[in-house]
């Protein structure tokens, strides 16, 4: 008990969080999909929180590019699996996770199944194929999406409430029939970036966990890192979703 | 018209002299963007499809609304607006 004071106290000084907070956290579970530039943030500050179970995904291996950004990572880690390296972290971060690698592609029906194990599900995933997959996931597993992207000195952040009967979903703001304007290795990527991006995920993750959240949530953050700006935009169902239509109606 | 801000993702920007923002007078959003483009075609070949509909990966907001659920393109436009697009990213 003693450790704990101590590791969580200042989450414990936190009116908002508390014991009964960290309680939540504790027993709360995410799913991490993608230890890039985003993911690793993301399962650092969510390890560090104490988050009860962490399940990372991620199939590739480290590589001496992802270093600038992926601060996990070190040289000598190149050529090992992200997800190994990872645990390896996080475990050392804090012993009291429950650490569950999951290193492979999965299919639809597979991460449904993950996502529905999970609290919370956050997309740090690098390409729109498996951003589509993962909210049709969270939609048929209804869990809540935290939705995070990055390029350039550009981020955006999104919570999604795939967990509830209505609301906008990741397909309701992009199709998926589109042509990407950019790609990430093309654009490039300044480090913090990522970083910064990922570290707002992990806030809504764990604000959602403890129940703080305020406002309907329905907002899509646009950061400018040129002009040093974040911009709140509105997001609203669409009701031609199909996504929605397939998953929110039954 | 009023004049109005027209704010642009970095993969747009080269179609606009490399500038992120572009006041421009507009009576509506279509006519923001239209202005913009200056006739060239090229920024709105990207935002919006040969019918006129938004990309599937770039979004149209004005202030904090996507025009989808104000009057799309037709969506009139105020003193001292501020039209976003904004582009899907996917770089994680």
């Amino acid at each position: 008990m003693n450790e704990r004071r101590t590791r969580y106290g200042r989450h414990l000084s936190l009116p908002e969080i508390g014991e009964a907070g960290q309680d939540r956290i504790g027993e709360a579970s995410a799913l991490v999909v993608g230890l890039g530039g985003l993911g690793v943030p993301v399962a650092s500050y969510l390890a560090g929180a104490g988050i009860g179970t962490l399940y990372l995904n991620d199939f590739d291996t480290v590589d001496l590019s992802n270093l600038h950004r992926q601060v996990l990572f070190a040289v000598h880690d190149v050529g090992r699996r992200k997800t190994e390296v990872a645990a390896e972290r996080l475990a050392a971060l804090n012993p009291d996770v429950n650490l569950e690698i999951v290193d492979q592609r999965l299919d639809p029906a597979a991460l449904t199944e993950l996502a529905g194990r999970c609290t919370v599900v956050l997309d740090c995933s690098d390409n729109f194929a498996t951003r589509f997959a993962v909210n049709e996931a969270t939609l048929a597993a209804r869990r809540p999406l935290i939705s995070g992207a990055a390029i350039r000195l550009e981020g955006q952040l999104a919570v999604f409430r795939n967990d509830l009967p209505a609301g906008a979903c990741y397909r309701c703001l992009y199709h998926e029939d589109g042509e990407e304007l950019e790609t990430c290795s093309g654009g490039g990527i300044l480090g913090p970036v990522v970083g910064a991006v990922g570290a707002l995920m992990a806030v809504e993750a764990l604000k959602l966990i403890v129940g703080i959240s305020r406002g309907d949530g329905e907002r899509l953050a646009v950061y400018d890192g040129w002009r040093g700006e974040w911009r709140s935009l509105g997001l609203a169902p669409d009701p031609e979703c199909p996504a929605c239509a397939r998953f929110r109606s039954r | 018209m009023k004049q109005v801000t027209v704010r642009l993702p970095t993969a747009l920007q080269s179609f606009a002299d490399g500038e992120d923002q572009i006041r421009v007078q507009a009576g509506t959003v279509g006519d923001a963007l239209a202005a913009v483009d200056g006739g060239r075609g090229t920024l709105l070949a990207r935002v919006l499809t040969p019918d006129g509909a938004q990309r599937p990966l770039v979004k149209v907001f004005l202030g904090d609304a996507d025009i989808r659920t104000l009057d799309g393109l037709d969506s009139r436009v105020r003193e001292g607006d501020v039209v976003s697009i904004i582009a899907a990213v996917a770089g994680g």
